[in-house]
């Protein structure tokens, strides 16, 4: 059922981030890498059609009563959200789709900025769990690492990379990874989330040192709920799969890497 | 409690809300949300033959109070949908509406001919929006003998209430209308959606994947409520009404402007009770106006004599 859940924070982190806090009852029971699916508007004032859709965004972390986002304003809706306070409520559905398979091999989380979202609840599920991790977050910019320091409550390993070397080493995530992965004792399971070039490029390094590697996707969605079939993307088979329903997070080999789903 | 029961000729339903083709699967997703026995019918998504895949993504893309979709039809095709999808709408309680759709005249015939073999389907709606593959691509619902041809064939093999569901992207939704009714429709379903396209100013590429699109939500409701209209004058049989309803003032204007049933297709997709909950709200939206059953409502806005022909 969608529930009406009263928000305790939204708070801007610099570099258009958001941290946005809910009490959420039908929360309680998401898993790492699921998502929640948003009606943005006010719910104070009489119902406006524009913009029509939900809006998704990944479950950031779950304490007790609280679940928490992180976004990033990239449009109206995202904007609007931004505007909602404090005490105020928000029209939510979920929590939706299929999370992250957590094996017990040692863990290597990889965020591309925002992207990281859904790798914070993971990291907090591992630590209960006593797993070893290691978290990579790269961004544009120190601003858009805003949300490194959430993660540093969960881990002392954290490697930061800028494109512009403001914080951290200086490139793409993805240049970091094969040598962190490298320093790993036991042969790692990875777990990424971020744009679409950047988890093809992990797809591409992890067929090569034949490690698992879990990818969570993004695609417009309409329902969220796996009615409408808007938010297809290709399997390696040539069938489709419902991000929202089948996915988001899908093993990376049975995913097309081909330019459809890029 | 007001009388909500319609009747479409021979389709009787409990209550006139139903749920748009293609919004709402096979109804399995929006069962956890409620009974699917509280709305007047479930219409499915499009069945076809053989399994269909559908278009290359992307397939969505949000507009002024609307949506593209490009899904194209994805379906598990009708041998699937009667061994699996069928029996589970069924033990749902659901009245249930097939949504059909082809190629060529001849698959939809065949779809049709199938589903006749099976018990439990109230009626069938025929999505003649669709490219005619063997008469180069020209839609079947924009050319009125090939809409007539369609339908011709799928009432040979049908013998239950027939749906026909007319496309928007005409000049003369009524010279359609006429045309099917000729043929064999029963019932008429209005409006599938406008064909847009939209296109993104920073990376100069459409935003679909098939670059072209159906609009559908709110933008679209004026569209379907004179479209609704212009039909209702020019034909005698009940018509299903849809285009945007996101709340139960849009279900009235449907029934006022004509319709008898209607369907809710991208409301859905904002509030997943939306259907349910409209059958509640129009329920006490004819108690507060002290009228006791949904049958005044349809049609109360007339011809409106010749007005309505000049310019505006
Ligand atoms: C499963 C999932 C989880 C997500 N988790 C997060 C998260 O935790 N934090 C976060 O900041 N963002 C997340 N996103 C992306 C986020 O949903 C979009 O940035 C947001 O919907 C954009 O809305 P807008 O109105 O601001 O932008 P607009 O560009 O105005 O949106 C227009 C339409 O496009 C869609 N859209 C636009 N950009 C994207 C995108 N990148 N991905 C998916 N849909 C898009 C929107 O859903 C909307 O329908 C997630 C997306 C998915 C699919
Ligand atoms: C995602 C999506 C898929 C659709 N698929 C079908 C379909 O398979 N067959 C059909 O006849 N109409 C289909 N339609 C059209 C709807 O049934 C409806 O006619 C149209 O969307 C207008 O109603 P709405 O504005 O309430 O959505 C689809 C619409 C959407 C948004
Ligand atoms: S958004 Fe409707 S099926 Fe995924």
């Amino acid at each position: 059922m969608p529930e009406i859940a009263k928000i305790i924070q939204n708070k801007a982190l610099g570099g258009n981030l958001y941290r946005l806090v809910l009490e959420s009852q039908s929360l309680q029971k998401a898993v790492p890498g699921q998502f929640v699916h948003f009606l943005v508007q006010s719910q104070a004032e009489p119902p406006t059609w524009d913009p029509l859709l939900r809006r998704p965004l990944s479950v950031y972390d779950l304490e007790e009563e609280k679940a928490s986002f992180l976004y990033r304003i990239v449009g109206r809706g995202t904007k609007q959200l931004a505007n909602r306070r404090p005490g105020e409520k928000i029209d939510l559905l979920g929590p939706l789709g299929r999370g992250f398979q957590i094996t017990q091999d040692p863990a290597l989380l990889i965020g591309g900025g925002v992207g990281a979202a859904p790798l914070l609840f993971l990291a907090h599920k591992l630590k209960e769990k006593q797993q070893k991790f290691v978290v990579l977050l790269g961004a544009r910019t120190a601003q858009e690492l805003a949300h490194a320091g959430d993660f540093a409550k969960y881990t002392q390993d954290l490697f930061l990379v800028t494109e512009d070397g403001s914080v951290g080493r200086r490139g793409l995530v993805t240049d970091f990874v094969p040598e962190v992965a490298a320093q790993f004792k036991v042969r790692p399971k990875l777990y990424a989330c971020g744009p679409n070039p950047m988890l093809a490029s992990l797809a591409a390094f992890a067929k090569e040192a034949a490690l698992p590697l879990d990818v969570s996707l993004e695609a417009a969605m309409a329902c969220g709920v796996g009615a409408c079939f808007g938010c297809a993307c290709q399997l390696k088979d040539g069938s489709m799969a419902r991000v929202c329903a089948d996915g988001p997070v899908f093993p990376y080999e049975v995913l097309d890497w081909g330019e459809k789903n890029g | 409690m007001a009388d909500l029961t319609v009747s479409l000729g021979r389709l009787k339903l409990k209550n006139p809300i139903t749920v748009a083709s293609g919004t709402f699967g096979f109804g399995r997703e929006y069962a956890s949300y409620y009974s699917l026995s509280e709305l007047g019918a479930v219409i499915t998504s499009a069945v076809t033959l053989e399994k269909r895949v559908g278009n290359k993504p992307p397939r969505l893309a949000e507009t002024p109070a609307g949506i593209l979709n490009s899904i194209g039809l994805e379906n598990p095709g009708v041998e699937h949908f009667l061994q699996e999808d069928l029996p589970y709408l069924q033990r749902s309680g659901a009245t249930v509406i097939v949504n059909i759709a082809g190629r060529t005249v001849e698959e939809y015939r065949a779809v049709a001919e199938r589903l006749s073999q099976a018990e439990g389907i109230a009626a069938l709606e025929v999505n003649i929006s669709c490219p005619n593959v063997k008469e180069g691509g020209i839609t079947f619902g924009t050319e009125p003998q090939m809409a007539q041809r369609v339908t011709a064939s799928v009432r040979e093999v049908w013998p239950g209430p027939l749906i026909v569901k007319l496309s928007p992207n005409v000049t003369d939704i009524a010279l359609l209308a006429r045309a099917v009714v000729e043929a064999g429709a029963e019932i008429l379903s209005l409006i599938n959606t406008i064909t847009g396209m939209a296109i993104d100013p920073e990376t100069w590429q459409p935003k679909l994947g098939n670059i072209v699109g159906g609009l559908s939500g709110p933008a679209i409701k004026p569209v379907a409520v004179r479209m609704v209209w212009q039909v209702a004058q020019a034909v005698d049989v009940p018509i299903i009404g849809m285009g945007g309803i996101v709340a139960v003032e849009d279900v009235v204007e449907f029934l006022l402007a004509g319709a008898t049933a209607v369907s809710v297709g991208t409301g859905n997709f904002r509030q997943p009770t939306l259907a349910r909950d409209l059958v509640g709200e129009l329920d006490e939206y004819l108690t507060t106006h002290q009228l006791t059953t949904v049958q005044q409502l349809i049609g109360q806005v007339g011809k409106g004599g010749d007005r309505w022909r000049t310019c505006v």
